[in-house]
């Protein structure tokens, strides 16, 4: 047990390491969470499994890498085609259960995706065994880059990079192509799309093909980093849905915004208040549920 | 109509609304610009204009639906501007919406009782059992919107016509001094149309009421109002007595000529 | 009948049924109390849990801590859960339908995050363990006549605000928010009080419910919790009184009949969700409904 206060000298050293180190797991919770986000604006479906398509994810990426270790590169086709697997299995999802609800209501449509945990929790388990798993990091990736007098693990010097070309990818598809500009305007309003003749349910399947894309890219890019196992969906959702409150709903600025403070706040306060990091992360959530409730990039709902 | 003879039942000119440069600007859109209006009480008095004239808007205004940027609305003598619409109601002014606004899934006898419980402030209440409340009043308000045998018929069930009728009875139910009926006989067929009309007019005869409506039917315009208030762009392009907006060359121009 | 069922259970039942069928009985309470804001007051309150772990925990520590006699601690659940719904509900009610849903969703992970790492005032991850219950109410029996009894009384209180001016103003705001508006009430402020009923009694069940574990536990604040008792509702109907209590006996006796034939209930439970959802609209309420009108 670590008593509380600064556990060790804070040196610049020290200080630079968490900045890096709370960048690299922000800019994986960012990808995980631009996929709710972007879910979450077109469907107005907040998906509750979205953690789980991310554990599946770095579940499969362990096995390509298993499948192709004989060969000197694994991790690379699993970072490829593992997301492409999440992505079809979250497609087939939304065609098959869950656009049937959409005339039920909202209420229905969270209702599933929380069963769907509960599925995908004992599939994962059934296929892969209840034991926690690694895999190593890629090669070429293991070792340490030093600059600024201190030593920086590669892998996540290559996560920041990867947070950085995927957000720009986002941007990119939003602002320069026809599936950005009409996802842009079913997020504005839902109704009109339909009404403007956008093929309103291919538009959501392709959306929550995305968004499951992108988790199961932040499971196999979180899956080098620390053990792959059963309640990691539990506690990403977690900290993905404070993302996007604390970031904005609906907004992907906001999702990177959030994830970065979430994941610097972790990362600085578990030199000073290792037992009590998790709830400075409440504390920033409280505190902007209490003066902006619709997040820091959201746009404020008028009260009716 | 008969105006004449109710403006010798009018004791005064005292104007139960007045709206004073009243300003509103959506993002660069100005729907409303330094608007004032002035409405006299126990008349009925409407508000025309071509769509986006601003009528809808200045409804929200004056109900507390929307916020003024600049200006004033006041309600027999008092400032209602910045009030909230559950405060401004209770003030004495009753409304109905242009997308009939009811409670489809309660019955109408219900929808006419939610208004009572609200007006006699029984909405604290919570151990009397309402079934039994206010049977009398709520049949009253239905019979005379004539929809006496509806009562047991779900709102949502009801005719279109019926719908807003029911609408303007709940709007009655809050025994307003002002009713503001946003498009009263919008969707309407001929029949109902004057049905509606009549309605109202023996209300206001009846019970002193003033009414102020917006509408686009013009042929129901000049049968019952005694003044008009012509919006354009949101501003006031126009005001006076029926037959002297019939004739004015300007306002037939602009968009009389289109409609009715 | 179904009284007589209740009431005689303990006579040919197994003790093991006699406490399942109190937990029902709880959870029924549970269920109809967030109905009132989720059927009748037409919200989507996502962090009930919030108010029952809550009640579970203060009954739990005044009785363990401060000695406070049984009655009062049940009242004094309540009413903690109570302030705490007015605070969630002050927040919370400033926005609706899916973002209210996120809001109470968020104020109750929150919650359960304080509860979660405060080791030493609630016992963190191993929670609340061995609540003392009166030599009296020790037995499985006794106490779950006296449950039963509490259960019934909360639900005639609720009953009876239901069908009160109070209740009926409630559904229509479910209606049409703006028309309520413009018929004189103050939306926000009925549907806070709504909140804050809705939390005493969520409280209550909880309480109760920690009295029949012998423990509090993070689990009854964590957002499972919350969804579960959501989906009770939905199952059973939310458009009747009495739907929820039906939600709340079919998804026990799901979860206790599963989880005794497998190990892997999880995904039966998800699946027999997830049909549920997807075929039965209206909640069982309301299919007898149908067949009745048909």
């Amino acid at each position: 047990m670590h008593p509380l206060g600064v556990t060790m000298p804070l040196s610049a050293e020290l200080f630079l390491q968490q900045f890096i180190t709370g960048l690299s797991s922000g800019f994986v919770l960012f990808i995980l969470a631009s996929g709710l986000a972007l879910i979450f604006s077109v469907l107005g479906v907040l998906n509750f499994a979205h953690g789980s398509f991310y554990m599946v994810g770095a579940f499969m990426a362990s096995t390509i890498v298993g499948l192709l270790a004989k060969t000197g590169v694994s991790f690379w086709p699993a970072l490829v085609f593992g997301p492409f697997v999440i992505a079809i299995l979250g497609g087939v999802t939304e065609i098959v259960l869950l656009r049937r609800l959409y005339v039920r209501g909202l209420l229905y449509q969270l209702l599933l995706t929380y069963g769907l945990i509960l599925v995908f929790l004992d599939v994962t388990k059934a296929v892969w065994g209840p034991r926690p798993r690694t895999i190593p990091r890629p090669f070429g990736l293991e070792g340490w880059v030093s600059f600024g007098g201190a030593n920086f693990p590669s892998y996540s010097l290559f996560l920041v990079v990867m947070g950085v070309l995927i957000y720009f990818l986002l941007v990119g598809i939003l602002k320069r192509t026809q599936l950005g500009l009409r996802i842009r305007a079913a997020a504005s309003s839902g109704e009109m799309v339909s009404a403007l003749g956008i093929n309103t349910p291919r538009l959501f399947s392709l959306v929550f093909f995305i968004g499951c894309w992108l988790a199961g890219l932040a499971g196999a890019l979180a899956a080098p980093v620390g053990s792959i196992s059963l309640g990691m969906d539990a506690s990403m959702i977690i900290k993905c849905f404070i993302v996007i409150v604390v970031g904005g709903m609906g907004s992907l600025f906001g999702a990177l915004i959030g994830a970065l403070i979430i994941a610097l706040v972790e990362a600085y306060a578990i030199l000073f208040f290792p037992e009590f990091s998790i709830v400075c992360i409440y504390i920033i959530m409280a505190l902007v549920l209490l003066i902006r409730p619709w997040g820091i990039c959201g746009k404020p709902l008028i009260e009716r | 109509m008969v105006s004449s003879d109710r403006e010798k039942a009018l004791d005064g000119v005292f104007m139960i609304l007045e709206v004073r440069a009243l300003s509103k600007s959506f993002g660069g859109l100005k729907a409303i610009h330094n608007l004032s209006l002035g409405v006299k009480k126990g008349s009925i008095h409407a508000i025309i204009g071509p769509n986006g004239a601003g009528k809808s808007t200045l409804f929200n205004l004056i109900s507390g639906h929307l916020h003024a940027d600049e200006g004033e609305v006041l309600f027999k003598g008092e400032d209602i501007t910045k009030m909230p619409p559950h405060r401004i109601c209770r003030k004495g002014i009753g409304r109905s919406f242009q997308l009939i606004s009811i409670f489809p899934n309660l019955a109408a006898f219900e929808n006419i009782r939610v208004a009572k419980l609200s007006w006699f402030r029984k909405n604290m209440n919570f151990f009397s059992s309402s079934e039994k409340m206010f049977l009398n009043e709520c049949q009253e308000v239905l019979d005379k919107v004539g929809l006496s045998g509806k009562g047991s018929d779900l709102a949502g069930t009801l005719a279109y016509g019926q719908q807003k009728q029911l609408e303007l009875g709940i709007a009655l139910s809050v025994n307003p001094e002002l009713l503001l009926l946003d498009e009263p006989t919008a969707g309407m067929s001929i029949g109902e149309t004057a049905t509606q009309l009549n309605i109202i007019e023996r209300l206001a005869r009846d019970h002193g009421l003033t009414v102020l409506f917006t509408e686009h039917d013009m042929a129901a315009v000049f049968s019952i109002a005694e003044k008009i208030t012509v919006l354009h762009q949101g501003i006031v392009l126009a005001e006076g007595k029926p037959g002297d907006i019939r004739n004015d060359e300007k306002i037939k121009r602009i968009y009389l000529g289109k409609r009715g | 009948m179904t009284l007589a069922f209740l009431l005689t259970l303990p006579l040919y039942g197994s003790l093991f049924h006699v406490r399942l069928v109190n937990e029902m009985a709880i959870f029924a309470l549970f269920a109809i109390a967030t109905n009132l804001m989720l059927g009748y007051g037409g919200t989507m309150p996502f962090g009930q849990a919030a108010f029952f772990g809550a009640g579970a925990y203060a009954c739990g520590l005044l009785l363990m801590e401060a000695g406070v006699p049984l009655p009062l601690c049940l009242i004094a659940a309540g009413i903690l859960s109570a302030c705490l719904a007015v605070i969630i509900g002050f927040f919370s009610l400033r926005l609706t339908g899916i973002y209210f849903a996120m809001i109470t969703l968020a104020f109750s992970m929150m919650i359960w995050g304080v509860v979660w790492k405060w080791r030493s005032f609630t016992g963190g991850d191993d929670g609340l363990v061995g609540i003392p219950l009166p030599s009296a109410l020790a037995p499985v029996i006794n106490y779950y006549y006296l449950c039963l009894g509490i259960v019934a009384f909360c639900m005639i209180l609720l009953l009876t605000i239901v069908r009160s001016p109070f209740g009926s103003i409630l559904q229509a705001i479910r209606e049409n928010r703006v028309r309520t508006e413009f018929v004189g009430i103050n939306v926000k402020r009925h549907l806070l009080i709504g909140f804050v009923i809705s939390g005493f009694f969520c409280g209550v069940a909880g309480a109760l419910f920690a009295l029949l574990s012998r423990g509090a536990f993070t689990e009854y604040i964590n957002y499972p919790t919350s969804v579960e008792v959501v989906l009770m509702c939905i199952l059973g109907g939310v458009f009747s009184f009495a739907g929820p209590a039906l939600g709340a006996v079919v998804v026990i006796l799901l979860e206790s009949l599963i989880s005794s034939y497998t190990e892997y209930w999880l995904v039966i439970m998800g699946v027999v969700l997830i049909l549920l959802v997807e075929f039965v609209p209206g909640g069982i309420v309301g299919l007898i409904r149908q067949r009745k009108g048909a």
